[in-house]
């Protein structure tokens, strides 16, 4: 799986290298091993760099800020969040809640979304490999599809009721906790690595926190959660990436993780498979992304 | 909404090559004033290992807890042989929610997993288990707490989740803490993964919790504000209401967890807030290893 990351990454880093050489005027059969200076490009080994890194990461957490910040309150992430190129978001709808601690928990984890989308993007040094632009994003058909595929019906949507968003939401937390899992390796600066840390953390709180919500709400949500996480793990490729809610006997899982008590990991193209709702490799949008994500990593 | 430390000593162990990397990395290294406070710069002669085996005597006495807590059988029973110190305290809970018993049960299978990943990944290295002192421990963090004395954190399912509060948010801000001090990429990645798992474990024990009620929320908005004062009071710690509302997820204003020097982490588990304490608290004997002193 890494080295198809290190491919396609170099083809997009040496696409994009080609385009600013020439852009700045260089033309000729050596501009593909041109570095511009100053761009804050760094050739390693890794060639993902963090920035690269943290930009991908941008693009879950506008899905995520858009869909909690939406549910809870009707809007999603300000104008002056978004930009410069921002894509439209469809869909969401603030969710009537009929539990006022409910509706506190998802406002909560709205908050957290909303102050991840502000941090990276305050944090991300700017290059022309960088696109911290909110992404075009789907929170209608996706959710339709990723129904379909989980058995929810033919028009799950999550922000019909309460218990339909705790679903929704569950489509998430898990999945942006082995994104950032994945990404530890990929990280070279120690801050870096500090801050995804304390954002892994928090998506971990998160996730057992809709966990448990749903393990105290009923058999419906609970299969509807096992479900949603077997559709995932049936897009993602043969690695162990999920654990259901609650297992075959009857046990439930708060830390879904592997036989060392290790949460599961994925690289950006399993993440990738499963926000484009795409089991094929080299799709490059679909499902909550209909244009795909920003930044230098976008294809399964 | 506390302003991040500034760690001198830290800017300087990595000012050159960071100058130099965030040219290449690109990484805004200038936001350090928004980035969350960085752990103490690593002390000279402490390695991988070395912190590896800290971790593991935490791993021993979350292990211990929850075991105890759902099977009425430590560590020794399971493994089938003494893995070192005395345990004192802890004996089988009664739940009265199944639900609940069964995410303790989760819980404990992660902490014996932690255990023998890390005892596995030492090898011979590995720290025995020091002396564990449930019945101390817990007597000192109530006491400090105001809770009703005579606290047993066995005596039922409340009782044990708010005791399950006082290790699980520590775990958290413990393996982020060393995260950015490992050398091993490994090692990191084992570390963010079981960082990860007690994130997970904290989350639903703080929202078991929330959902408790007034009284229960109460306990561990006690315990919060203990740790913080043992921990030199930064103000990292956080209840799981404030200001009337829920407040599930420790986090400072960019929505990043705590960090926690293992100093800190000591200064909890030893119940000492003085620095150069080696003993005390569920340790009576002290920490294995070479990571033992707030």
């Amino acid at each position: 799986m890494l080295s198809s990351i290190a491919l396609l990454s170099r083809r997009h880093l040496n696409r994009a290298l080609m385009a600013t050489a020439v852009a700045a005027g260089m033309t000729g059969a050596g501009c593909a091993h041109i570095v511009p200076q100053g761009l804050g490009l760094a050739l390693t080994p890794n060639p993902l760099t963090d920035p690269a890194v943290f930009n991908f990461a941008l693009n879950l957490e506008y899905l995520e800020a858009e869909y909690y910040l939406r549910g809870v309150t009707g809007q999603g992430v300000p104008d002056d969040e978004i930009g410069p190129r921002p894509g439209p978001v469809t869909g969401g709808r603030q969710v009537s809640f009929q539990t006022p601690y409910v509706r506190e928990f998802m406002a909560e984890i709205a908050n957290d979304e909303h102050n991840h989308v502000r941090f990276l993007r305050r944090t991300i040094k700017a290059s022309p490999l960088i696109d911290m632009s909110r992404p075009a994003i789907d929170l209608e058909g996706s959710f339709k599809a990723a129904g379909q595929a989980a058995g929810l019906g033919d028009n799950f949507d999550p922000f019909a009721d309460e218990n339909s968003f705790l679903l929704g939401a569950f489509l998430f937390e898990d999945v942006g906790v082995t994104a950032y899992n994945g990404a530890a390796k990929l990280i070279s600066g120690r801050d870096s690595l500090e801050a995804a840390a304390g954002i892994l953390a928090v998506e971990a709180y998160h996730g057992a926190l809709i966990r448990t919500q749903i393990a105290e709400s009923g058999e419906e949500l609970i299969h509807g959660a096992n479900a949603i996480s077997a559709a995932r793990a049936a897009l993602d490729g043969p690695t162990p990436t999920e654990q259901g809610l609650r297992v075959e006997d009857g046990r439930y899982i708060i830390a879904p993780s592997d036989a060392n008590g290790i949460a599961f990991k994925r690289t950006p193209q399993q993440v990738l498979n499963v926000v484009y709702l795409s089991a094929d490799q080299g799709v490059g949008h679909g499902g909550f992304f209909p244009k795909g994500v920003n930044g230098v990593v976008h294809h399964t | 909404m506390n302003a991040p430390e500034v760690q001198p000593n830290r800017r300087d162990l990595f000012a050159g090559s960071w100058s130099r990397a965030a040219a290449a990395t690109g990484v805004a290294v200038a936001a350090a004033a928004v980035l969350p406070s960085v752990a103490e710069a690593r002390p000279s002669g402490i390695n991988d290992q070395d912190i590896l085996n800290f971790a593991l005597n935490l791993e021993y006495l979350e292990g211990e807890f929850y075991l105890r807590g759902v099977t009425g059988q430590g560590l020794d029973q399971t493994f089938g042989r003494s893995l070192g110190g005395q345990v004192r305290g802890g004996h089988a809970v009664s739940f009265s929610n199944p639900i609940h018993r069964s995410f303790m049960d989760d819980v404990a299978r992660n902490e014996l997993a932690h255990v023998n990943f890390i005892r596995g990944a030492l090898g011979g290295n590995a720290v025995p288990r020091p002396t564990i002192d449930f019945n101390a421990g817990f007597a000192a963090v109530a006491q400090a707490a105001g809770l009703p004395s005579g606290f047993d954190p066995f005596a039922d399912e409340q009782s044990f989740f708010i005791a399950a509060f006082l290790f699980e948010d520590v775990g958290v801000t413990a393996y982020k803490g060393a995260a950015p001090l490992l050398r091993s990429r490994d090692i990191l990645q084992a570390a963010a993964g079981i960082e990860a798992v007690e994130a997970y474990h904290a989350g639903a024990i703080r929202t078991v919790i929330y959902k408790m009620g007034a009284g229960a929320r109460q306990a561990v908005a006690s315990i919060s504000r203990v740790r913080d004062t043992l921990s030199g009071g930064p103000g990292h710690d956080q209840p799981v209401e404030i200001e009337g509302r829920a407040n599930i997820v420790p986090a400072n204003e960019n929505g990043i967890a705590y960090s926690r020097t293992a100093q800190h982490v000591l200064n909890i588990v030893l119940a000492n807030g003085a620095s150069g304490v080696t003993q005390g608290g569920f340790f009576p004997d002290g920490l294995n290893g070479k990571i033992q002193s707030t």
